[in-house]
């Protein structure tokens, strides 16, 4: 569940992003952000994720208001959120295999249970064949796919997405929304922004717009 | 109530090994994790070996000059501790003294507390001892002085500094009583030397006390500096696994791994370095003490005292590495 009441977000700069902001979404809901670019698109999946703060307002998530999280809750707090970045962020110095896997290695799982996930994720994002690789000898697409393997391995509960399709063909970014509608089947609150109007469309989920504003 | 005792042993007993597995699984999860940052921490190290080279040789040679300057002073002290050092006491007797009195003076005074031993050097002996001191044939010496030596005879006495163990009164308590008897002309304490020595000795342990804290203080730098500017090449890697959801002890511990190896390394390069020192100085050292007549021998590091070293070596990377670790984890939110 995500409830965000009166957010605002200003940067440091003194940016506005994000004004009097209300929006609710149920635990196993599946939606679309999307708006101009600059509209705060990124700054709400961050808020959500914690990677920033609201200036304004109250966020609660899964049930707890994210102002008053400890600083010792924040890590079992990050992993029930899976999130897929606009640059993948994924580590240069490991093989795909040991990217998708740093989630799970952070949880103390077994070796085999971790190699068991690993392969079931790349292979939904149709990977497998490239677990050993290096992320820098793969397409802008397929590092993508790579970060979306990572952040749905640990079967979060939430899934955010920020502009996931943006460096696909047509064809492929379609099939990366219909994998993360199986997630959302599966039980995972998925929230994803874009500005892909046909592809959105064509999900038929719920779309949430943000309208840019002017300061 | 009664109903459910029956089954609550049985539960109970169920709940208790179920504990024990995931207390099992959770200390071979954690060892296999601290494994796993071992071995890579160790890889990492030489990824950029010009730089860990750097590290280790400073950390080296901070520890190298007080593990040497311990080596110095504990090799000084064996000079002083050494039997034939101890010092002595020499009376010389008045020239009217016979040999017999001598010898039965000699006999009471080692009745007395406080005396270890005493040794009679007759005239004539100390007569032969002067004279190979000053290279001259013994019968020359008598030509030149004809047949009455002018040297009288002598008690050596030793005093027995474990009753006391505090040398300095002592000694001027024995001299004062020594020289009350009738045949004593004059009475000599070999003493000076020894507790000059003491001094220089306790001395240099201070000035040793002082180099260790402000070297031991540069290690913990170079190690900190060090795991800085790791962890600043590795800013990208930690935000990602903070945000990940990895806990701050998750974080650290490669680093901390990072700060031992470099501590561990250092160590051991340090006691290679004070060993072929010490290897290097022997020949002049052992010319030196032939010269004097003594069989001094260099002692290089006992085994504790490497064990020490490469304990607190390792010890001071952990905390460099800590500090740093923390320190960044403290004033950085994670950025992505
Ligand atoms: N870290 C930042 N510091 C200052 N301003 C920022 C920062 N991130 C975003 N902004 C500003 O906030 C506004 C919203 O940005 P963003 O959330 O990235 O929008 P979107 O993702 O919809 O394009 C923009 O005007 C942007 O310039
Ligand atoms: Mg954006």
């Amino acid at each position: 569940m995500i409830e965000f009441s009166n957010v605002s977000k200003q940067y440091p700069t003194g940016q506005l992003a994000l004004y009097n902001v209300n929006l609710s979404m149920k635990a196993g809901e599946m939606a679309f952000l999307t708006g101009h670019s600059g509209a705060g698109k990124s700054t709400l999946l961050k808020l959500i994720a914690m990677l920033e703060r609201p200036t304004q307002g109250e966020i609660i998530i899964n049930g707890s208001a994210v102002n008053s999280i400890k600083n010792k809750h924040i890590p079992p707090f990050r992993r029930q959120i899976g999130m897929i970045f606009q640059n993948h962020h994924l580590l240069l110095d490991r093989t795909i295999f040991d990217n998708v896997a740093l989630p799970l290695k952070i949880t103390g799982l077994h070796h085999r249970d971790i190699r068991r996930r690993v392969h079931a994720a790349l292979d939904k994002v149709s990977l497998l064949n490239k677990q050993k690789e290096n992320p820098m000898m793969l397409s802008a697409g397929e590092q993508q796919r790579v970060g979306i393997a990572r952040a749905v391995v640990n079967k979060p509960t939430i899934i955010l997405a920020d502009e996931p399709t943006g460096n696909l063909d047509p064809e492929l970014a379609q099939d990366i929304m219909y994998t993360f509608r199986q997630f959302n089947e599966l039980g995972a609150t998925v929230l994803i922004a874009s500005h892909d109007h046909g592809l959105i469309e064509h999900m038929q989920a719920r779309t949430i717009v943000l309208q840019k504003i002017d300061n | 109530m009664s109903e459910h005792n029956s089954i609550n042993p049985v539960s109970t007993s169920a709940r208790k090994a179920n504990t024990k597995n995931l207390q099992k699984s959770f200390m071979a999860s954690w060892w296999a994790h601290v494994r796993a940052a071992l071995g890579f921490s160790l890889k990492r190290l030489w990824f950029n070996p010009l730089s860990t080279w750097i590290t280790l040789a400073a950390i080296a040679i901070a520890l190298s000059l007080p593990t040497g300057l311990h080596l110095f002073l504990k090799n000084l002290q064996t000079l002083t501790d050494d039997h034939r050092q101890i010092p002595t006491v020499s009376l010389f007797l008045k020239k009217n003294i016979t040999e017999q009195q001598a010898k039965d003076r000699a006999v009471l005074l080692t009745e007395l507390n406080g005396i270890e031993r005493v040794i009679f050097v007759s005239k004539e002996n100390a007569f032969k001892k002067m004279s190979a001191l000053i290279g001259f044939e013994e019968s020359d010496l008598k030509a030149l002085y004809g047949d009455e030596t002018p040297l009288p005879h002598v008690l050596v006495v030793t005093p027995d500094l474990s009753l006391t163990g505090q040398m300095d009164g002592t000694i001027k308590d024995l001299t004062k009583k020594l020289r009350s008897y009738p045949e004593v002309e004059s009475v000599q304490a070999d003493i000076e030397w020894v507790k000059r020595l003491g001094d220089i000795i306790s001395f240099a342990q201070r000035m040793g006390l002082v180099v260790w804290v402000l070297l031991l203080l540069t290690v913990l730098l170079v190690v900190g500096n060090t795991i800085r500017l790791d962890i600043e090449n590795r800013k990208e890697e930690i935000d990602v696994t903070r945000f990940i959801g990895a806990t701050r002890s998750y974080i650290r511990r490669p680093f901390l791994f990072g700060g031992l190896w470099y501590g561990l390394f250092g160590g051991i390069i340090s006691l290679v370095i004070v060993h072929f020192s010490l290897l290097f100085l022997i020949p002049p050292i052992r010319k030196l003490s032939e010269s004097y007549g003594s069989h001094f021998t260099l002692t290089g590091l006992d085994f504790s005292m490497t064990f020490y070293i490469l304990l607190i070596s390792s010890f001071l990377g952990i905390v460099g590495a800590w500090i740093a670790v923390e320190r960044h984890l403290r004033k950085n939110e994670v950025v992505l």
